[in-house]
């Protein structure tokens, strides 16, 4: 059952790779003309993908959170005994930016669906300002996103590697 | 709570998130914790009983109720910083809470 949850994680983690990658190339280097394959990939439209993006988080995270005991048990212990603790330490890594990154899901989904200024309305700022801060905000916190993502994939895959698949 | 107050209030609970959890896993103040080998759930963080103690979940409803606090004190003082310094916050601290997190994991790579 472990192994079954575990490789469902690390598909869902592909297919959220995938999105967020998209999104992330196409709002910090929007592509005016697709004319080739990269070209391609970076002119989608990155509204499209938020919801997309955050289900695929929040079920990976879920699954993640299920399958931690057999890993906490079974493959930890394996990496304790052994002194691996450059993977230890990545695992530890993973667990902890994963958990900010989750936090910062409410306001990506702000940052894609709403306009801060249309929202704040007469609040008194500059309509200018706001949106400029929206637009760097939103670029912001998309990279971080996909930065975390793709270390978590990355780390997971090597420690899978070592013991995940038939270490529960 | 209002349109105008949404953006402050989620700005506010991203960046309080990322660091209220560092704070909160540095210090172990877990709201409860789990022994994964006998099943077993105690309040607080406990010691390990019959294997390892897990405290992730612990943490982060810790966090939960501290960043959703701390973003509702956020609303009250919203006024005190222009609106797109909030949103400006909403990115900063959990980068720098990222950052910080490679920070405090460096001696797993230093030993």
């Amino acid at each position: 059952m472990i192994t079954t949850l575990l490789i469902v994680h690390g598909l869902l983690a592909v297919a959220l790779l995938g999105a967020l990658t998209h999104q992330a190339l196409a709002v910090c280097w929007p592509a005016r003309n697709p004319a080739n394959f990269m070209a391609r990939f970076r002119a989608v439209s990155g509204p499209s993908y938020t919801h997309a993006v955050i289900i695929l988080f929040v079920i990976t995270f879920i699954l993640g959170i299920v399958i931690y005991p057999a890993f906490r048990l079974n493959v930890r212990s394996y990496l304790s005994d052994y002194r691996l603790l450059s993977a230890e330490g990545a695992f530890e890594i993973k667990e902890h930016v994963s958990v900010i990154a989750l936090g910062l899901l409410p306001y990506y989904w702000f940052l894609w669906r709403r306009s801060a200024a249309e929202a704040i309305g007469g609040d008194g700022a500059g309509t200018a300002d706001v949106t400029g801060a929206q637009v760097l905000a939103r670029g912001a916190v998309t990279l971080l996103l996909a930065v975390i993502v793709w270390f978590n994939f990355l780390v997971g895959h090597i420690l899978n590697n070592i013991r995940g698949l038939f270490g529960a | 709570m209002s349109a105008r107050a949404l953006p402050v209030f989620l700005a506010a609970f991203s960046a309080l998130f990322g660091v209220i959890y560092l704070i909160v896993m540095d210090h172990n103040w877990a709201a409860f914790t789990y022994h994964p080998r006998p099943g077993e759930w105690g309040l607080g963080a406990e010691a390990a009983r019959n294997g390892p103690a897990m405290y992730l979940y612990g943490w982060m409803a810790t966090t939960l109720a501290g960043a959703a606090g701390g973003g509702l004190l956020a609303l009250a003082l919203r006024r005190l910083l222009p609106a797109q310094w909030w949103l400006h916050l909403g990115w900063a601290a959990p980068l720098g809470a990222t950052v910080a997190a490679l920070y405090l994991m460096s001696p797993f790579f230093l030993r």
